[in-house]
C-alpha cells in the first residue's frame, strides 16, 4: 500500500524523537504524554488482535463474546486518538512537501508556523465539541444499544483525552517555535 | 453566506493549505471546520464531535490496523528474501525471467505486506544488484519494480479499499473481490509488456551469456527446494481472501487471521523476536492514526459540504455543463492523473471526494467498480513524476541512477493503466464478476 511512507529511523529507535538539548521542559513533558498515549493506543491493537481472534475461535464452538463488534470499534478509537499526538511527533502524518521543500529558511518558517497554528485552532476546535459531548453523554447518561448498554462517555472519554494530547503537543511546537516539527 | 463564497474557501483554503505543506489530514479537516462555522455559527461545529467519532469507532475500520499489522509483521519477518528467491527460481527460463519474477513477487509480496513502497524497496534491494550484474537494462529493472510495487493495492487485502468502502458505505469484502481479476490482469499485462519488449530487442535482457558465467559458481545457483518459499506467503494470501470469499470470515475477522498467519511465519523463518513485534505494532499504530485521521478530515470536509449546499451546487453546475457520463468520466481520470503528478494517492482521492462522490452517484456509476478504477488512479500516481512515492524509492537504492532513468523507466506502465481502466470501462465485468459470485 502507498500510504505508509517510509518510517523515520527515530520513532523507529523507539528513541526520543525529534528533541534536541535545547528543547524545554514543557515539549519533553509534551513528548513523554505522546509516547505515554502511543503506548497504550499499541496496547489498544493487540487488545484487537486478541479480542477478533477469540471471536473466530469461538465461533468454531458456534458461542460468541457478543461485544466484539462494540469493544473492537472502541479499541480502534482508541489507537486513533491516542495515537495522534504520537504519531504527529514522530513525523507519521503525510503533507505535501513538494513547494515547501523548495522554500527558503524563512519562507519555511513562516509556513510552518502557519500550518502548526492553523492545526492548534482546528484540534482545540475539536477538544472543545468533544468535551461538549462526552459531557452531554454523562449527564444524559446516554447508553450504547447494546449487550453491555456501555455508558457512552466512557468510550468517548478516550476520544476528549486523546485530542487533549494532541493539543498539548501542538503547543509544545509552538513553545518551542515550531523548530521540531517533523 | 453566498455559495460561490464557500467554493472559493473550499478551492483556495485547501490549494493554500496542502502548498504550505500542511498535514493532508488536518488541511482537510480545517478546511470543513470552517465552511461549517462560516455557513452554520459555532452551533453549527457540535455536529463534529459525532462525525469523528463515528468515523473512529468503526468496527469496519478495525480491519485498517489489523492488516496493517500483518503486512508489518511480514516485512520485518526477513521472508521477502526467501520469496524474491523462490519466484525467481519459478520465472527464470522465461526470456527475461528475472523481470518478471520482479512483478510477480512484488505483486504478491505487495498484497501481502500492504506496502507499495516497502515492497518495491525490500524486492529492490536484492533485485537490482543481481540484475544488473547480469547486465539487463537499468531502465527495465526499474520500471518493473517501481509499477510491479503498485499492484499491492489493488490485489487484496488493501487499505485503500478499506477506507474507500467505509467513506462510500460500500461492502468491503465485495470491494476486496472486485479488485482481484483486475490486479492479475494488470500484472498479466506488465509481464506481456515485458516479454514484447524482450523479444524485440532481447539486449535488454542478456541473460544467455550472462548465465554461462554465473552457472559456473553452484553457491550462487538457487534449486529447486528454493521454490517451496512462495508457498507461506501464497498460502496466507489464499486463507486471508479464501475466509473473506467463502463468507467463513468478515474482512475484520480475515485481517486477525492474517495476524495469526504473519506471526507463525515470523516464527518459522526466525524472524520474531520482543524487537520485532513491538516495532510492528507502533509502525501500525501510526499508520492507522494517519490514515484514519484522513478520512475523518474527509468526512469533516464532506458534512460542511452537505450542510452548507455546497456540494449541492457543485454538482448542479457540473450538471449544467450537459456532459455525457463517459465525459465525465474522462474528465475525472483526467483530473486524477493531473493530480496525481503533484499529490499523494490517497490525499489525492479523500480530498476530492466529498465533492465528486454525489455527481458520480448522479451520472450512475457503480461505486464498487468505481472504487477499482480510482484504485489503478492511485496506483499511476505513484509512479509519475515529480512525486510518486515508487519512484523515490527505487531511485534511492538504485546505486547512483538519475531520477530521470527511473521516470522512463516506469512511463511504459502509466500507458499500461490507462489502458487497463479503458478495459474496465469497456468490460466492467472485470471487476463486478467476482463479487457477483461470492457465497454468503
Amino acid at each position: 500500500m502507498h500510504v505508509r511512507e517510509p518510517t523515520t529511523g527515530s520513532a523507529e529507535a523507539g528513541g526520543e524523537g525529534p528533541l534536541s538539548p535545547r528543547t524545554g521542559r514543557f515539549a519533553r513533558a509534551a513528548a513523554r504524554l505522546s509516547d505515554l498515549f502511543g503506548a497504550l493506543a499499541g496496547l489498544a491493537l493487540v487488545g484487537i488482535v486478541a479480542i477478533v481472534f477469540t471471536e473466530i475461535v469461538l465461533r468454531l464452538f458456534k458461542q460468541s463474546l457478543l461485544v466484539t463488534d462494540e469493544m473492537g470499534g472502541y479499541l480502534n478509537a482508541a489507537i486513533v486518538f491516542l495515537g495522534l499526538g504520537y504519531s504527529l511527533r514522530h513525523g507519521a502524518f503525510i503533507r505535501m512537501e513538494l513547494l515547501y521543500d523548495a522554500l527558503g529558511p524563512a519562507a519555511k518558517r513562516l509556513a510552518t508556523w502557519c500550518f502548526v497554528l492553523i492545526s492548534t485552532v482546528f484540534s482545540g476546535t475539536l477538544v472543545y465539541v468533544a468535551w461538549k459531548h462526552v459531557r452531554y453523554a454523562f449527564e444524559q447518561d446516554t447508553r450504547a444499544i447494546s449487550v453491555l448498554a456501555t455508558p457512552e462517555w466512557i468510550p468517548q472519554s478516550v476520544m476528549l483525552l486523546g485530542l487533549v494530547a494532541l493539543l498539548v503537543q501542538l503547543a509544545a511546537f509552538i513553545v518551542e517555535r515550531v523548530r521540531n516539527v517533523p | 453566506m453566498n455559495l460561490d463564497l464557500l467554493v472559493l474557501v473550499l478551492i483556495g483554503g485547501l490549494a493554500f493549505l496542502l502548498l504550505i505543506g500542511q498535514w493532508t489530514a488536518f488541511a482537510l479537516g480545517s478546511i470543513g471546520t470552517l465552511i461549517i462555522f462560516l455557513s452554520k455559527g459555532v452551533s453549527g461545529l457540535e455536529v463534529l464531535s459525532s462525525v469523528i467519532w463515528n468515523n473512529t469507532a468503526s468496527y469496519i475500520l478495525v480491519a485498517v490496523p489489523l492488516f496493517l499489522l500483518m503486512g508489518d509483521l511480514i516485512l520485518r519477518s526477513g521472508v521477502s528474501r526467501y520469496f524474491y528467491r523462490s519466484v525467481v527460481v519459478l520465472l527464470r527460463w522465461l526470456p527475461g525471467g528475472l523481470l518478471h519474477a520482479n512483478i510477480l513477487s512484488c505483486a504478491i509480496f505487495s498484497a501481502v505486506s500492504g506496502s507499495s513502497v516497502a515492497t518495491a524497496a525490500t524486492v529492490g534491494t536484492v533485485a537490482i544488484p543481481e540484475m544488473r550484474r547480469r547486465q539487463y537494462a537499468p531502465r527495465m529493472i526499474f520500471g518493473s519494480l517501481a509499477a510491479g510495487g503498485t499492484l499491492g493495492i489493488l490485489i487484496p487485502p488493501s487499505i485503500v479499499m478499506i477506507l474507500y468502502g467505509a467513506l462510500v458505505e460500500e461492502s468491503i469484502a465485495q470491494l476486496f473481490m472486485a479488485g482481484l481479476i483486475p490486479g492479475i490482469a494488470l500484472a498479466g499485462i506488465f509481464m506481456a509488456y515485458i516479454a514484447v519488449r524482450i523479444w524485440l530487442n532481447p539486449s535488454l535482457a542478456p541473460e544467455g551469456a550472462a548465465r554461462e558465467e554465473l552457472d559456473a559458481d553452484p553457491e550462487e545457483e538457487p534449486d529447486w527446494r528454493d521454490a517451496l518459499h512462495v508457498l507461506p506467503i501464497c498460502g496466507l494470501l489464499g486463507a486471508v481472501l479464501g475466509s473473506i470469499y467463502t463468507g467463513v470470515a468478515t474482512p475484520t475477522e480475515a485481517g486477525a487471521i492474517g495476524v495469526a498467519g504473519a506471526l507463525l511465519l515470523g516464527i518459522g523463518y526466525r524472524g520474531l523476536d520482543w524487537e520485532v513485534f513491538r516495532g510492528a505494532v507502533m509502525s501500525s499504530v501510526r499508520t492507522t492514526c494517519m490514515v484514519v485521521f484522513i478520512i475523518v478530515g474527509a468526512q469533516i470536509l464532506a458534512t460542511a459540504l452537505t450542510y452548507s449546499g455546497a456540494s449541492r451546487a457543485i454538482s448542479e453546475w457540473v450538471l449544467a455543463l450537459g456532459l455525457s457520463k463517459w465525459m465525465f468520466f474522462a474528465m475525472l481520470v483526467l483530473l486524477y492523473v493531473g493530480l496525481g503528478f503533484f499529490v499523494d494517492g490517497l490525499s489525492m482521492i479523500y480530498m476530492t471526494l466529498p465533492v465528486l462522490l454525489p455527481l458520480v452517484r448522479t451520472f450512475g456509476f457503480d461505486l464498487v467498480w468505481f472504487g477499482v478504477v480510482l484504485t489503478i488512479l492511485i496506483e499511476l500516481g505513484q509512479i509519475t513524476p515529480p512525486v510518486g512515492l515508487n519512484l523515490f524509492t527505487i531511485h534511492g537504492i538504485s546505486g547512483g541512477s538519475r531520477f530521470s532513468e527511473v521516470v522512463r523507466g516506469a512511463a511504459p506502465y502509466v500507458a499500461l493503466m490507462l489502458a487497463m481502466i479503458l478495459l474496465l470501462a469497456l468490460f466492467p465485468g472485470l471487476a463486478l464478476w467476482l463479487p457477483a459470485t461470492m457465497m454468503g
